[in-house]
C-alpha cells in the first residue's frame, strides 16, 4: 500500500512540475520579442473614453504618501471626487499602501498578473525597473503632449521617447537647523555660517563646545546614508557620472563617490556627530531633532521640517545652505517624488490615464497649494507661482524647478539596490566605530555595482538607455 | 481482496492531491525557478549559475547561515529556562496557573509589536541604558541593536523572552502528570531538588524536550523574519541578515527571484537536514528503527 501511495504523490507531483513546465514555456515565448518591452502587448478589451460615458468603470488607484505628508489623504480624496464629478460612471477605489509594503504588493500583483490599475512606485529606478519588466504602459500613449508638455516631472519620466508615469506629490531633500539652538550657542541665527566646509567644521565646533550635538545622523534602516550623497556626491560628480558609474564607465571607487565618507569620517572622528547613529532609524532621528537634540540634521522632504514648525508654533527649523565643497556654487536641491502608472493589465488605461493627467489640473494643482500651505510644491506650470509671497519659497521652488529642469533627483532612484545595499553596509561599518578606511568602503560599493552589472544583464541593457 | 486494499487509498486520494500540491507545489516552484534567472516574464535558463553565486561567487549565503546559526544559542537557554521555571512552579508554587498565565502573555504578543516595543528598549537611549546609567553600572551601557558584534545576542535575548513562556507551560502540563510519589520517594532517599530535576523530572520530560528542540529549530531557522524586520533591517553591517531575511532582499529589493529561490531550496534542506539529524539521533536513542 506504501507503494500505491508513494505513485499517487509522484503522480502529483509529475503533474506539477508539467505545469510548471508549461507555463514557463509559454512566459518564455511570450517575452522573447523584447527585453525593455515598450508597450506590452495585451489580449484585454480595454475601454475607451467614448465608453466611458456610455457603461459603469471601476479603477483601483494604489497610492502612498500619508506616512510622509500628512494631508495625502485629503488630495486624493480631491481628486477622485473631482474627476468623478466630471465621469459619475468612473469609480475610483484608492488603496493607501504602506511604506514597507509598497514594493512587495506590487510584485505580487505582477506576479498574478492583476491588481491595480494605477500603481505606485517612487521615482527613477523604483518604478523603470517595472517598466522595464514590461509591467507599465506609457501614458503619454493616451495623453497628448500639448498637455504633458506642462508636466514638471515630464522630463524624469521620460523613457524611450514616452513618458510613463504622473505626479501625486514631490517634495526637496534639505539640510536643516534648529534656529534656538545656533542662538544658545552664540551663532547667527539668521545667516548660518555653513557656506564652505571649514565654515560648517567651525560652526559644528562652537556647537560642540557649547554642549550641542553639532550633526544628527541616523544608520540603522540606511536610509539617511543614502541620503548623504545627494547633499555631498552631487557637487563633485554629475548625473551623467553616476550613471556611468552604475553601468560601469565609472567607478564608485573613485574620490568624487567617496569623498563623502571621508568627510563624515572626520565629522564623526571630531565628534561632531551623535553617538547613537547605528541605533537610530530615521525615524527616530527625526523625531529628536524635532525635540531639539541636534543642531542640524538633514531631511528626505521639506514638507516634514515645516509640519514640524507648524505642529511647535514655531519658526525654529530652517533650510541650511549646503557647504559648498566643490567648485560649482550649490544652486540645486535633489529632488523626491512618487510615481503613478498605469499597470500594463489594467484593462481601462485610457481612463487611468485621464485620472493621473487630472492631478494637473489647476483645481488640484491650486488645492495642494493651499491643502499644504506652500509646503508641498505645485508641479505644473500652469500653476500661477506668482501667488508665492515667501522668499525662501521662492528661492526652494526655484531650486527645484531647476533640478527638474536638470534631473536633479534623489541619489537613491538612480541606483539599484544591490548597490545602494552596499552603500549602506558600508555607512554602517563607518558609524558604528570600525576601523575602515574610505578606500576600502568604495572598494566595497564598486564590488557590489560589478556584482550587480552581471547578475542583471537585462537591467543593464536597459539601464543603459536611460 | 486486492479492491479492497486499493479502495481507503481511493477516498484519501482528493486530500492527498489538495495537500500535496498545496505543500509540494511552493517547494518545486521554488525548485525549477532557482535555476532561472527572471526579468518579468522572460525566464532565462541559467544551470546551476544561482547556486554558484551563492556558494562560490559571493559570502551573503554564509553570512546569513552564521546569522542562524548565532541564533541557535537560543534552543539551551529557552531549553534550560523553561524546565527550571515550570519546576519551580510545580514544587513550590502553589498558584501556578498565575504564573503560568504571566510567562506566557509574551508569546501570544505579535511578533511586531514584541519587535518595536524591544527596539525601543535596546536602543542606546532606550529604557535599559536608562536604567544601568540611573544605577551607575554605566560599564554596562552598549549599543545593543548599533553594534554588529552585539546585536544578534540583543535579538536571541528578545526571542527567549517571547519563547520560553511556550516551554514553561508545555512542560508544566507534562509535570503536571507526574506521579507525585515518585519525588516524594527520591526525597525520603535523601534526594536534593536538584538531584530530583536531573535524575527524576528531566528524564520523564524527554519526549517533550526532543519536541521543543526541533520546534525551536524551525522557529529559527524560519520564522525570525519579523524580528529582524522590525528590530535591526538585517543590520547593523548585515549582521543580522539572516537567510530568510535575505531571502525576502534578494526578491523584493533586488528584484532577482531566481537567487531568492535558490536560497529558499538551500535554507529548506538546511531545515531538512537538521531535523532529519536530530529525529534520527533521537529514534536511536529510543531503539527504534533508525529510518
Amino acid at each position: 500500500m506504501k507503494k500505491i501511495s508513494l505513485i499517487c504523490i509522484c503522480i502529483i507531483i509529475a503533474l506539477s512540475l508539467v505545469g510548471i513546465g508549461v507555463g514557463c514555456k509559454s512566459e518564455t515565448t511570450k517575452t522573447e520579442t523584447s527585453a525593455t518591452t515598450t508597450a506590452v502587448e495585451t489580449t484585454v478589451v480595454e475601454t475607451t473614453a467614448a465608453e466611458t460615458e456610455a457603461q459603469p468603470v471601476e479603477l483601483t488607484f494604489w497610492w502612498w504618501g500619508e506616512s510622509t505628508s500628512a494631508g495625502m489623504e485629503d488630495l486624493i480624496d480631491k481628486a477622485i471626487s473631482e474627476y468623478q464629478k466630471i465621469h459619475p460612471n468612473v469609480t475610483i477605489n484608492a488603496v493607501l499602501q504602506g511604506t514597507d509594503e509598497v514594493i512587495p504588493a506590487f510584485l505580487a500583483a505582477a506576479e498574478a498578473g492583476e491588481g491595480p490599475d494605477i500603481a505606485t512606485l517612487w521615482y527613477g529606478l523604483y518604478m523603470y525597473e517595472q517598466i522595464w519588466k514590461g509591467y507599465g504602459v506609457p501614458i503619454s500613449d493616451y495623453i497628448s503632449s500639448d498637455e504633458t508638455d506642462h508636466w514638471l516631472e515630464k522630463g524624469f519620466m521620460g523613457y524611450d521617447g514616452k513618458i510613463w508615469g504622473a505626479n501625486c506629490h514631490i517634495g526637496q531633500m534639505i539640510m536643516d537647523y534648529n534656529k534656538d539652538l545656533f542662538i544658545q550657542a552664540g551663532l547667527d541665527a539668521e545667516n548660518p555660517p555653513t557656506k564652505t566646509w571649514d565654515d560648517f567644521l567651525n560652526t559644528c565646533e562652537t556647537l560642540k563646545k557649547a554642549g550641542i550635538t553639532p550633526y544628527g545622523l541616523s544608520a540603522a534602516d540606511g536610509w539617511q546614508v543614502l541620503e548623504l550623497p545627494s547633499f555631498w556626491s552631487y557637487q563633485l560628480a554629475s548625473i551623467a557620472d553616476l550613471k556611468a558609474a552604475v553601468t560601469g564607465e565609472k567607478s564608485f571607487a573613485d574620490a568624487s563617490f567617496t569623498d563623502v565618507f571621508a568627510r563624515f569620517k572626520e565629522l564623526m572622528d571630531k565628534g561632531y556627530l551623535n553617538a547613537d547613529i547605528t541605533s537610530l532609524n530615521a525615524f527616530d532621528r527625526r523625531l529628536n531633532m524635532w525635540q531639539g537634540k541636534y543642531a542640524m540634521s538633514q531631511e528626505g522632504g521639506t514638507n516634514e521640517m515645516l509640519q514640524a514648525n507648524k505642529d511647535q508654533g514655531t519658526e525654529k527649523f530652517q533650510v541650511l545652505p549646503i557647504p559648498q565643497i566643490g567648485d560649482k556654487a550649490v544652486d540645486y536641491v535633489a529632488t523626491t517624488g512618487v510615481s503613478n502608472f498605469i499597470t500594463s493589465w489594467s484593462k481601462n488605461k485610457e481612463i487611468a490615464a485621464d485620472f493621473l493627467a487630472s492631478f494637473h489640473s489647476p483645481e488640484i494643482q491650486q488645492f495642494i497649494y493651499d491643502r499644504f500651505e506652500g509646503r508641498v510644491m505645485p508641479f505644473d506650470d500652469r500653476f500661477d507661482f506668482s501667488q508665492v509671497s515667501d522668499p525662501s519659497r521662492i528661492s526652494l521652488y526655484d531650486k527645484t524647478k531647476n533640478s527638474y529642469k536638470n534631473g536633479i533627483y534623489q541619489f537613491d532612484y538612480y541606483v539599484p539596490w544591490t548597490i545602494l545595499e552596499a552603500y549602506m553596509t558600508q555607512g554602517q561599518l563607518l558609524f558604528s566605530g570600525k576601523d575602515v578606511s574610505v578606500n576600502d568602503i568604495g572598494a566595497a560599493i564598486e564590488k557590489a555595482a560589478a556584482t550587480w552589472r552581471e547578475q542583471n544583464p537585462e537591467m543593464l541593457d536597459a539601464y543603459k538607455k536611460w | 481482496m486486492k479492491n479492497n486494499k486499493i479502495i481507503p487509498y481511493l477516498y484519501l486520494f482528493p486530500s492527498m492531491t489538495i495537500i500535496t500540491i498545496v505543500l509540494l507545489f511552493p517547494i518545486i516552484k521554488n525548485f525549477v525557478d532557482s535555476f532561472f534567472r527572471i526579468f518579468g516574464e522572460k525566464r532565462i535558463f541559467i544551470g546551476f549559475d544561482n547556486y554558484k553565486f551563492l556558494f562560490i561567487d559571493n559570502d551573503i549565503l554564509y553570512k546569513s547561515l552564521l546569522a542562524n546559526v548565532k541564533l541557535f544559542l537560543l534552543i539551551p537557554l529557552a531549553l534550560l529556562l523553561s524546565i527550571i521555571l515550570s519546576y519551580v512552579l510545580f514544587i513550590k508554587v502553589s498558584n501556578y496557573k498565575i504564573y503560568q498565565f504571566i510567562f506566557f502573555i509574551p508569546v501570544i504578543l505579535s511578533i511586531s509589536v514584541t519587535g518595536i516595543v524591544f527596539r525601543y528598549i535596546l536602543r542606546f537611549d532606550g529604557i535599559l541604558n536608562t536604567f544601568l546609567n540611573v544605577i551607575h553600572l554605566n560599564f554596562l551601557v552598549k549599543d545593543w541593536l548599533g553594534n554588529p558584534n552585539l546585536a544578534m545576542f540583543s535579538i536571541v535575548v528578545v526571542m527567549l523572552w517571547k519563547e520560553f513562556g511556550f516551554g514553561t507551560v508545555l512542560f508544566m502540563s507534562q509535570l503536571l502528570m507526574l506521579d507525585k510519589n515518585t519525588i516524594e520517594a527520591a526525597k525520603i532517599d535523601g534526594a536534593n531538588s536538584f538531584g530530583v530535576l536531573t535524575r527524576i523530572v528531566v528524564p520523564q520530560l524527554k519526549p517533550l524536550i526532543k519536541f521543543y528542540v526541533i520546534y525551536e529549530f524551525i522557529i529559527i531557522s524560519s520564522w525570525t523574519f519579523g524580528y529582524i524586520f522590525v528590530m535591526t533591517y538585517g543590520g547593523p553591517v548585515q549582521s543580522t541578515s539572516t537567510v530568510e531575511y535575505s531571502i525576502f532582499n534578494f526578491l523584493y529589493s533586488k528584484h532577482l527571484p531566481g537567487i531568492a529561490s535558490a536560497m529558499s531550496i538551500i535554507l529548506f534542506l538546511f531545515v531538512f537536514i537538521l531535523i532529519f539529524m536530530q529525529t534520527r539521533s533521537r529514534m536511536k536513542s529510543d531503539g527504534e528503527q533508525v529510518l
